[in-house]
């Protein structure tokens, strides 16, 4: 059975996480940087947590692998807002250490969903935002 | 222990509890109280303290509420401590702190909850950050058990984790439940019963996931001095510890780093210190058990195991009634009620005051009680004078 993918429009917060999809919404996946030491930061930081120093949001690979995962079978969302199951996983894209990201695995089946296998994120247009989803590389390809 | 100001827990009061109860969560909270306080053998006017969570009491049921419901007009010690379960636990550290240190002499602490009748249940809690609605969701991560699913997951690629052990847990605490009056368990379960629950969010089953219902319960506490002259066997705060990781609320499930160490390593090596106890004293451990892995990885983080033994820790009866370190002895989140930590800390007194009957610790002289809410933890220990 295929996965499914949520459709859940971001609530708009007025916070930095509305940056995020401001930039989903041009195709482009970006991060906030430190403009000092250049480790990335995750997406609700406002300043760098190690010096203080301001934050760029700067383009982000799109190629990492699954930190960890869940299958879900009974939902939490707003009715309607999707069908089961779906995968969501926690990835640490290449290059960017100490920052997961969160994305929604595709796959033909939830069984080949596995720690490690690596990750091809792409961007996906819904009717109210565009959502990072991530399609599952073959094996040959897996980083462990 | 030897602290002649030491701090004690007097008396302890529950509402029952039910899916979806009639009350108001103040009432709730007020009869909760008003039981505390006549186990206790204190009259309400004599409280002058009133310490609680943070991040529900505060709006829901506020101590200036219950202060003018009781008519306590001696209350010179007001305070939150941290956030859900941890402050929850963290309150009963928190009091006995501010009796020895003679800012209030009679302290009660108070928590309910109206999740399984209120709009959204626990799930609307979280979704008052941020976070939540404005980046989490879209991801369809929504909802505590997908939190902890995760972990789960993560665990069982690191150090193996079976569906046996799992079920471990959550038999054990419904096999506990079964012996505690007013507990919300059907009744023992067994392994093709856990095996046969229905999925949720892959490593986990509904038996692996924490009860939701309405209900509330307080606890009294004073000097030990005093305690000497009251009803019950003396129950002394012997030891208490908190402890945050740098992570906030909104953060601490996708980004915490080390991903399966909670700062309960570091609450209960403070609450262990203070207390003068080594995990090797404890008789029973009442912690935190909202998901199976939560009882996991707090029993290594507690120091009853290494890290990556929990999941074998649990197995073959050791954490039953009668095994080697009885765990959650009243069911738990798992089996008892969701109280969120509170009837943790009621269970506890109870077996130190060896009244629990069918469910008893023979000989429970040494309690742990761990309460989490992350990116908070919380150790209390206490001793039966």
């Amino acid at each position: 059975m295929p996965t499914h993918i949520p459709d859940v429009a971001p609530q708009r917060s007025n916070t930095e996480l509305d940056k995020f999809w401001d930039y989903t919404d041009q195709d482009e996946l970006r991060l906030p940087r430190c403009e000092t030491c250049r480790r990335w930061s995750w997406v609700g930081a406002t300043q760098c947590p190690r010096d203080g120093s301001s934050l760029a949001w700067e383009t982000a690979p799109r190629r990492g692998r699954v930190f960890t995962y869940t299958v879900v079978h009974r939902d939490f969302l707003p009715p309607g807002s999707t069908e089961v199951p779906y995968v969501v996983a926690l990835i640490e894209l290449d290059g960017v250490e100490g920052v997961r990201i969160l994305a929604v695995i595709e796959a033909a089946t939830a069984q080949e969903v596995a720690i490690g296998r690596g990750v091809c994120l792409e961007l996906r247009r819904f009717a109210d935002h565009v959502l990072p989803v991530g399609r599952l590389e073959s094996k040959g390809a897996e980083v462990s | 222990m030897t602290d002649t100001r030491g701090a004690a827990i007097v008396g302890v009061g529950e509402t029952a509890f039910v899916r979806r109860s009639d009350q108001r969560l103040n009432d709730a909270v007020f009869a909760a109280i008003t039981l505390a306080l006549t186990d206790a053998g204190i009259d309400a006017a004599e409280v002058d303290g009133l310490v609680t969570e943070s991040s529900m009491m505060p709006q829901r049921v506020p101590a200036d509420m219950v202060a003018a419901r009781f008519g306590m007009s001696n209350r010179c010690f007001s305070a939150h401590s941290l956030v859900g379960g941890a402050g929850v636990v963290g309150a009963a550290g928190l009091a006995a702190a501010a009796i020895r240190a003679g800012l209030a002499s009679v302290v009660v602490t108070y928590f309910g909850v109206d999740f399984g009748s209120s709009p959204g249940g626990p799930y609307a809690f979280p979704a008052a950050l941020d976070v939540k609605l404005g980046y989490e969701a879209p991801f369809g991560w929504y909802g505590q058990p997908l939190y902890f699913a995760s972990l789960a997951q993560r665990y069982r690629h690191e150090y193996g984790l079976t569906e046996e052990q799992q079920g471990a847990v959550a038999i054990a605490a419904h096999a506990h439940a079964a012996r505690t009056p007013g507990a919300m368990s059907r009744g023992p379960i067994t392994m093709d019963d856990y095996r046969a629950s229905r999925m949720i969010a892959e490593p986990f089953r509904a038996l692996d996931c924490s009860l939701v219902n309405d209900g509330a319960v307080a606890l009294v506490l004073t000097a030990e001095s005093r305690a000497a002259d009251l009803p019950h066997a003396t129950v002394s705060v012997a030891g208490a510890g908190v402890a945050s990781a740098l992570d906030t609320q909104g953060s601490y499930f996708t980004q915490h780093d080390p991903y399966l160490e909670t700062p309960a390593t570091r609450s209960a090596a403070a609450a262990f210190a203070s207390a003068g106890v080594a995990p090797s004293d404890v008789d029973v451990v009442e912690l935190y058990d909202c998901f199976t892995i939560s009882t996991i990885l707090q029993l290594e983080d507690l120091g009853f195991c290494k890290k990556g033994e929990g999941a074998a820790f649990v197995e073959n009866g050791r954490i039953s009634v009668g095994g080697e370190l009885p765990v959650n002895t009243h069911g738990g989140l798992l089996a008892h009620a969701y109280l969120v930590g509170a009837s943790h800390l009621v269970e506890a007194v109870r077996q130190l005051r060896h009244e629990r009957g069918a469910g008893q610790v023979d000989g429970a002289e040494v309690a742990v009680v761990a309460g989490l809410g992350l990116p908070d933890h919380a150790t209390v220990i206490l001793t039966r004078s």
